[in-house]
């Protein structure tokens, strides 16, 4: 190895006629370096590991002495570590285990189709033996492993494994495509609420009432049988029948309200984290309100693209004003319709509106209003049931 | 070198203009501030002390004095010598002397 690494030998020559050495060794081409003297007869210099056997040549003969001391280049760092015999020790022993552990399945990781989809072809796997820490060679194949998951997973179309090092990187692809309706049973639209029917929208199935009549809760609106007398056919059924119905509500709300303001006195605590751990709050008095909103922010550093792990986590402290207010009559009607409306629509559903509402009874007591209203609304009273016999008329 | 041969080679430098220490070895030296002197075409050591390095160049030599004086390096036909360079003497070789 040292001749072919670079590196120099420090050479102390002594002799009367060293002269001559150095005349040798510049005839046989040899650099050297450093010369300088160091005693009378006496000059020290460096050559080239390689021409050592050079200056061994040069010198015979010539009654001069020379020693050689340690020099400095790769060649001896070289020589140096491999001196070291725990270090190269060490140096099999990890490569052992870096080798050793590249063996094994460290992470198994699904990509693509629904977790569901996932889940169940990760029990598959699991079954199989694909586990972490479980040496790669003695796993099953892709090869054999597809038409196993193909069989027991119905949804799945296309699977492929792909190793990544230690990682095995399964990639899922669902079934996907027109999904067939289901077979619906034959079934009947009845009245789920009493009201005044508006439209009728019926897909499939015969309406049996017409628009504004009056219908009750639980009466039949189609019925799913449908054809000449001949040949009646039970068919699902399915429509939307928008009727009007009422609803009374009764609302209580107190007269005085509770506002919340902003008194514009701010505080702000600021706190680092660095790897999980947050470093305690910078500059905070301690209760500085009695009621405050908090908003939180993190903001996050980058460095070269990257984000590192040290964020600044700022909390501000806004202070609130709470205060009681006293309504007039008139706004506290007013936000107790308001309240009544809300619910009506929560119970009606989306796709319903609110005609007309009217306040039937309104009374102040005891710093409470109290108020009853009546509101008109159109709303899907559509309620599709199974067919059933009794009601063939 | 014989004689007739110098005189070839110097007659075949005027003729075609050749530079002359092209033709004859002759040692070219820069010497840089007082600290560094560099020299080509030498021809070896004669002697190396700390005050003084003598040189071989061609039909001579040339004495370095100086104080603390050190060749860097000494490659083919190239040197380098350092320190506190003080005067730089070319010796031209006297009758008996041979190169």
């Amino acid at each position: 190895m040292k001749n072919v690494l670079p590196g120099t030998v420090r050479v102390t020559l002594k002799g009367k006629a060293y002269a001559t050495v150095i005349h040798r060794l510049h005839r046989d081409s040899v650099s050297l370096h450093q010369l300088k003297s160091i005693g009378e007869h006496e000059v020290e210099f460096y050559i080239s590991y390689q021409s050592l056997s050079a200056l061994r040549k040069a010198v015979f003969r010539s009654g001069c002495t020379i020693s050689l001391h340690r020099g400095k280049g790769l060649a001896y760092d070289v020589e140096n570590v491999v001196l070291v015999r725990s270090f190269m020790l060490w140096l099999v022993v990890a490569i052992a285990i870096v080798i050793g552990g590249s063996q094994f399945v460290w992470s198994i990781e699904f990509t693509g189709a629904t977790p569901e989809i996932q889940q169940e072809v990760n029990e598959v796997l699991k079954k199989e033996g694909f586990q972490i820490g479980r040496l790669q060679r003695s796993l099953t194949s892709e090869d054999k492993m597809a038409p196993l998951l193909y069989d027991k997973i119905d949804n799945l179309s296309w699977m492929g494994m792909e190793w990544q090092g230690t990682k095995l990187i399964v990639r899922l692809k669902e079934k996907q495509g027109i999904e067939m309706d289901e077979q619906l049973s034959s079934s009947q639209i009845i009245a789920s609420k009493a009201g005044t029917i508006q439209s009728m929208l019926i897909e499939s199935g015969q309406a049996v009432e017409n628009v504004n009549s009056v219908v009750k809760k639980g009466q039949l609106l189609v019925t799913g049988l449908v054809g000449r007398e001949e040949d009646k056919q039970l068919v699902p059924s399915k429509g939307i029948v928008m009727a009007e119905t009422w609803y009374e509500v009764n609302v209580t709300i107190p007269q005085t309200l509770t506002v919340e303001t902003l008194t514009g006195n701010m505080e702000s605590r600021t706190s680092f984290e660095l790897f999980g751990w947050e470093s305690p709050p910078i500059h905070f008095k301690k209760n500085a309100f009695s009621l405050a909103t908090e908003e939180e922010t993190i903001h996050t550093y980058e460095l070269f693209g990257k984000e590192i792990p040290l964020k600044r986590k700022s909390v501000q402290f806004s202070e609130i004003n709470r205060s009681k207010e006293k309504l007039e009559p008139s706004q506290a009607i007013d936000i107790a319709k308001e309240v009544a409306r809300e619910e009506v629509l929560s119970l009606i559903g989306g796709g319903g509106s609110i005609q007309h509402e009217k306040i039937l009874h309104e009374q102040i007591e005891n710093g409470k209003v109290k108020l009853t209203l009546y509101i008109q609304a159109i709303e899907d009273i559509a309620e599709v049931q199974p067919y059933t016999e009794e009601t063939r008329e | 070198m014989s004689n007739w041969f110098m005189r070839t080679k110097q007659w075949i430098g005027t003729t075609l203009q050749l530079p002359e220490d092209l033709l004859f070895d002759l040692p070219r030296m820069t010497w840089i501030g007082s600290f560094l002197l560099h020299i080509e075409n030498h021809k070896g050591l004669i002697r190396v002390e700390k005050g003084c390095i003598w040189i071989k160049v061609f039909e001579g030599h040339i004495e370095v004095n100086g104080k603390a004086l050190q060749i860097q390096s000494m490659v083919a036909d190239e040197m380098v010598i350092q320190g506190e360079i003080d005067q730089v003497e070319y010796k031209r070789q006297q009758g008996g002397e041979k190169a």
